[in-house]
Parts: C-alpha cells; sequence; structure tokens
C-alpha cells in the first residue's frame, strides 16, 4: 500500500494503560492509511478500543499509559515525535480535531454558545475576541442553525442544536481531518438523520477526512467509504464499505453484519455468543477465537496477520492465511 | 374477541404532570406526557411502543404498571379496573407486572449478591415461606434466563457481570413473581449490537412459553418486527399509528412513521451518496403542545386542518388505526 497520496498513515500504534489488575493492551497493531476526503469507519463493539483509538491520534490520553508507541504519518511527517507543546500547537485542532462522544453534554454551562465554539480561534490563532464570536457566528449558521443561538447558554439549546454546535467547534480552525466519535449516540432517530445529513454535506463542503467511530453498522454506511473492525483491541477486518458490506470475511465481522436488524429485508437478525474477553490477559492466538464457530487448533494457539483477500481487504482470521 | 384471553385495555389513557412556577404559586402548568392513549392487549402478545425521547412512551410504560396514577382514563387488567387501586390491591397489581429498565449497571444495589437481589421481591410479596422454596424460584429464574451454571452466578455481585448479563438478571427479578405483563423499558438500548439481539430472543422465547403479555417500550423501529405483534407509534404524547407490526412496517400511513422509517439506518454501502429525507426540526414542549395534530409543524402533508383541528384516530384499514387527517374518510 503507497501511503504517496495519503494524508495519515497509522503504523503498528500501540497503546497499553497501566491499572491496578495489570496492564490493559487496549490497542495493538494498528495500520491504516486514509486518503484526502476518505471516511473510515471504525465499528466494533464498546471496550473494543475504539474510541482509545480516537483519543490516541488526538492524544488526549489519561495519565495512567504504559505504552504508547508507533508511527501516525500525518502528511509525510511523524507526529509521534513531537513533544506535547508542539503537537498541541500543531497538530491537535490545527490538523486533526475530534467530535468527542457525549461531546454535546460537556458544554460550559456558564459561558455563551458562541464563545464556547469560537474558543480555539482564540487560543490556536491568536484571533481578536470579537472577529472569533463573528466567525463563530457564521459557522454556526452553516451547521443549520440561526445565528442568534451563539448568543445563549448550552441549557437553552436542544440535543441535536448542542451536538450541531460541538461539529462546528470541531471545525472552526479548518483541521484536515475530523473526528467523530460516535456523534449522534443519544440523539433521536430524526436528529441523528438530520445531523448525518449535515456531516455529509460539511465534508463536502470542506473537502474533509474523517475518521467515523461507531458501534452501529447502519449508521457506519451513512459516512464510510472505508471500514476498519476492530475487535479487543486490534484491528480485524480492513477494507473498502463496498466491499465490507456485500462481502465481509472475517467472522466477528460477519456476525456483527448478521446481529443489525434490517428493515428492507427480512433477515432475522442472529447474534454472537459471548462476551468480549478482558485486555488485561486476552485468549492465545487469535483474540476471537473462543467466540469463533469455524475455530480449529491453529486460531488458540498461532495468532494470525493481517491476510490480503484482495485488492484493498485485509482479515486478520486463518481462514484466509497461508496460502488459502 | 370475548374477555378470554385479554389482558390489558387502556381507555383513553392520560398522564399529566404538574409544574407550578415560582414557590407557592397558585398557578398550575401541566406537562401532558401521555394524553389519550387507547389499545388492547392479549395475554402472551407483545407490543412494541415506539417513540423518541420525549414522547411519552416510558411514562406511558409506568403508568400502565401504575409506578404513576394515572390524571383520565382507565386501565383494565384482566376486567378489572386498576386506574386508582390503592394499597393490598395494588400490591397485588405489583406481582402481576414486572419492569425491566433501560440501565442494567443502575438496577442493582453493588452490596447485594445477584441471589439477594431476586430473593428481595420474594421476601416483599411474601409469596413463598420457606428459605429453600426461595432459594428453588432464585435458581429457576436464573434458569429461565439461561445465567448457567446458576451456582456460579447466583453469588456473584453486579460488577462482576457483563451489561448482558446483567439485564438477564434484570428479566429474572422482573419474573420472578410470575407476573402476567411485562413492561421491558428500552431494554437493550445500553447493550451492545451483538448482545441486543440475544437478550431481545430471550425476552421473545419467555414470552411465549409463559403466555406473558409483553410491553417492548423502544425507539428502534428495526428491532420491532421480530419481537412483537403489534406496534404503537407514539409522538408528543400522542398515539399516531397502531397496528400488527408486520403491517405498520410494510405499510406505514402516518408522515411521522415514514419518517422515522426513512430515518432508521441500515447497513448498506450506498448510503454514503444520498442525503435522507428527513422533517426538520423538533418535537413540540409538552408544556404547550399545539391544540391542532401535534406533529403538523414537521409535517410535509400538512394542510389547513391539520393546524386546526386534532384529529382522531381514523381505521384506515382494518386494524390499522392511524391519527392523521390524510385518513379521513370523505
Amino acid at each position: 500500500m503507497s501511503s504517496s497520496k495519503s494524508v495519515l498513515s497509522v503504523r503498528d500504534l500501540k497503546l497499553y494503560y497501566r491499572t491496578r489488575k495489570g496492564v490493559v493492551k487496549a490497542l495493538e497493531e494498528i495500520n491504516f492509511d486514509l486518503e484526502k476526503e476518505d471516511t473510515l469507519a471504525v465499528v466494533g463493539e464498546s471496550g473494543c478500543g475504539k474510541s482509545t483509538l480516537a483519543r490516541a491520534l488526538v492524544r488526549v490520553l489519561p495519565r495512567n499509559i504504559h505504552t504508547y508507541e508507533g508511527k501516525v504519518i500525518l502528511e509525510g511527517r511523524n507526529v509521534m515525535e513531537l513533544n506535547e507543546e508542539d503537537f498541541r500547537r500543531e497538530i491537535r485542532w490545527r490538523k486533526i480535531s475530534i467530535v468527542f462522544q457525549g461531546a454535546m453534554n460537556s458544554f460550559n454551562p456558564v459561558y455563551k454558545i458562541g464563545y464556547q465554539v469560537a474558543e480555539p480561534l482564540i487560543i490556536h490563532d491568536h484571533l481578536e475576541k470579537k472577529e472569533a464570536l463573528k466567525r463563530a457566528r457564521q459557522l454556526i449558521e452553516l451547521m443549520g442553525m440561526p445565528g442568534v443561538f451563539a448568543d445563549r447558554y448550552p441549557f437553552e439549546l436542544s440535543g441535536g442544536m448542542k451536538q450541531r454546535a460541538a461539529i462546528a467547534m470541531a471545525l472552526i480552525t479548518n483541521p484536515e481531518i475530523v473526528i467523530l466519535d460516535e456523534p449522534t449516540s443519544a440523539l433521536d432517530v430524526l436528529t441523528q438523520a438530520n445531523i448525518i445529513n449535515l456531516l455529509k454535506k460539511i465534508k463536502n463542503e470542506f473537502k474533509l477526512t474523517y475518521i467515523f467511530i461507531t458501534h452501529d453498522l447502519g449508521l457506519a454506511s451513512e459516512l464510510a467509504n472505508r471500514v476498519a473492525v476492530i475487535y479487543a483491541g486490534k484491528m480485524v477486518e480492513l477494507s473498502s464499505a463496498d466491499i465490507f458490506y456485500t462481502q465481509p470475511k472475517h467472522p466477528y465481522s460477519k456476525g456483527l453484519l448478521a446481529s443489525a436488524p434490517t428493515l428492507s429485508t427480512d433477515r432475522r437478525p442472529e447474534f454472537i455468543t459471548g462476551v468480549p474477553p478482558s485486555l488485561i490477559d486476552p485468549p492465545s492466538g487469535c483474540r476471537f477465537h473462543p467466540r469463533c464457530r469455524f475455530a480449529w487448533e491453529k486460531c488458540s494457539s498461532e495468532e494470525p496477520a493481517m491476510f490480503q483477500v484482495g485488492e484493498d481487504h485485509l482479515v486478520r482470521c486463518w481462514l484466509y492465511g497461508d496460502g488459502k | 374477541m370475548n374477555s378470554e384471553g385479554r389482558l390489558l385495555e387502556l381507555e383513553d389513557l392520560r398522564k399529566w404532570f404538574e409544574i407550578r412556577r415560582g414557590f407557592l404559586s397558585s398557578k398550575v402548568n401541566y406537562v401532558k406526557a401521555v394524553d389519550g392513549v387507547t389499545f388492547r392487549l392479549d395475554e402472551g402478545m407483545a407490543m412494541s411502543l415506539v417513540g423518541e425521547s420525549g414522547s411519552g412512551k416510558t411514562t406511558l410504560g409506568k403508568t400502565i404498571i401504575r409506578l404513576y396514577e394515572p390524571n383520565g382514563g382507565r386501565i383494565i387488567f384482566q376486567d378489572r379496573d386498576v386506574t386508582h387501586l390503592k394499597a393490598n390491591d395494588l400490591k397485588w397489581y405489583r406481582r402481576m407486572t414486572g419492569l425491566v429498565q433501560q440501565d442494567p449497571f443502575g438496577a442493582f444495589a453493588s452490596h447485594f449478591t445477584i441471589f439477594r437481589s431476586l430473593e428481595e421481591p420474594l421476601l416483599i410479596h411474601n409469596t413463598v415461606k420457606s428459605k429453600e422454596e426461595r432459594a428453588e424460584k432464585v435458581f429457576k429464574a436464573l434458569e429461565e434466563v439461561r445465567l448457567t451454571p446458576v451456582e456460579d452466578f447466583a453469588y456473584k455481585y453486579p460488577h462482576m457481570l457483563s451489561g448482558g448479563q446483567l439485564q438477564r438478571v434484570a428479566i429474572a427479578r422482573a419474573i420472578i413473581l410470575e407476573p402476567r405483563l411485562l413492561v421491558a423499558d428500552e431494554p437493550v438500548s445500553m447493550l451492545d449490537a451483538s448482545v441486543r439481539i440475544e437478550i431481545l430472543t430471550l425476552l421473545r422465547r419467555l414470552q411465549e412459553r409463559l403466555r406473558l403479555g409483553v410491553i417492548y417500550i423502544t425507539h428502534d423501529l428495526a428491532t420491532t418486527r421480530f419481537f412483537s405483534e403489534w406496534a404503537l407509534i407514539m409522538y408528543a404524547g400522542h398515539v399516531m399509528e397502531k397496528a400488527f407490526t408486520q403491517e405498520i412496517l410494510r405499510n406505514p400511513l402516518h408522515p411521522y412513521t415514514r419518517a422515522l422509517l426513512t430515518a432508521t439506518p441500515e447497513p448498506n454501502p450506498e448510503n454514503r451518496n444520498r442525503f435522507k429525507q428527513v422533517p426538520p426540526g423538533e418535537p413540540p414542549a409538552l408544556i404547550d403542545p399545539p391544540k391542532s395534530c401535534r406533529f403538523s409543524p414537521r409535517c410535509p402533508h400538512a394542510f389547513d386542518k391539520c393546524f386546526k383541528e386534532e384529529p382522531p384516530e381514523f381505521e384506515a384499514a382494518s386494524g390499522h388505526w392511524v391519527k392523521c387527517w390524510l385518513y379521513e374518510r370523505s
């Protein structure tokens, strides 16, 4: 895979947390490339490391880090080598911003929405407050909200409106890449559809690259042209959305797709038995083998690599390895 | 149909919450959370209550099992009027109904073992006298929800179980008094997609085996299909449409139902190339909702009458009711 055209390349990203019970292997061997205007959906069950990946990319991490290594190459430059101050000044919000999960509930209740949206401009671009507020108001209008909402306090806005404001906050510094961590999780179905429409619109307008973290495969397909499936801290499948939704290969991906209820087909949803493993002491071999219908001896003894099964299609599963 | 097999009937049920502006103020406003709901549920049947947050679906669920006392209308349970039951009669009704709530992690006392949590309803209602019988009931309930081997789970504490397992315990607790009606309020919305189907399948099997009436409250239309016979679509305290679940999904009539169906995401890689046609705006405040159709401010098909008068429920097709002026017979 070439990384010449890519805006973001991640190589062997690894992140361990230190806890009282032991070291949590939250992320291992994460590799992917993103081209401009790609949307990579990162899907998986809760606790598989999706949000950790989001936070690792913008380096917003808790203090109990045990290991944090690998390469994150942004426009040809490995930003993992930057110190915290340079990263803050040059990368976070300037190049990559993030809409955190539950962002709409993390507004400061005593500041007006407009000021909070403008704040990154004041901090990162040292803009005059007045100018920053003006830009914030423009962006708020672009988000489909009345401009006067800039003068309101968070409690005066509905969930959908606050989420729009949170998106505005992530866009105000004109970043290349926006990470969306479950951006619609607490919203109603109609509001969710409206927010997704908005995200599509601004992606086209600003030529954005998205990393879309979600557990909802249906929702993922609304934005993604690429899909990465994460299970127990490791990527198990990576491909284009067109391939993933029509010919998923990994048994876990198949299980996830089969568990998504649909309205348009008569397919009865199924479920994957068992629960994801502890990341302190993950299973030997393939981490999915205890829940896998197709597992044989090799799966529990040896860990599969990411095997190439087609153009732009990688799967971490012995079913597709070793000449198969 | 005769009253055999008839489990629950609601007639024009209302639950309004009082709010007062200011201390000692005599001016009273109401939040009309449930405003005129009528339906019937037979034994062994499941009904989905579908709606967005603030539609009144949870309030309706809680009113049905009489955690709230209605302000108007009637609740008939097994031919008995339970609308305003008091004291011992209410305690009887508590035994006949069970509740599973959304958040399994907040549903248990953290210092109680699973066994102790499940024993609690038996102690309160004193339905079985001896300790041995109680233990037997607890183990049987755990078996019903497939938490086996039961001895492994019974003496664990809530923090040692996953969300899906805890929700099974919550179901076990809800059925341990052998109720006839179970209200499941968003029982899977906090669980992972793969576990959701597992829990819903379990609920469905229990419903069929124990001939339970189930009220399944959800915001997710896609899950109603295989898990309920009937569906009822709520919006801003009103029932907008009710029919067989299959009928509603195949032939949605109310513009709101149609919007919900359009907005529900489905896995399809072509989705990214198109925008969804969904009505803008948000549901009205229930303190002072529109006097006319409550969906009219957002409805793409609204005409004069919709802004003036509240529509009654029209039977647009046999057994398919819709509260919308578009279906008024001319």
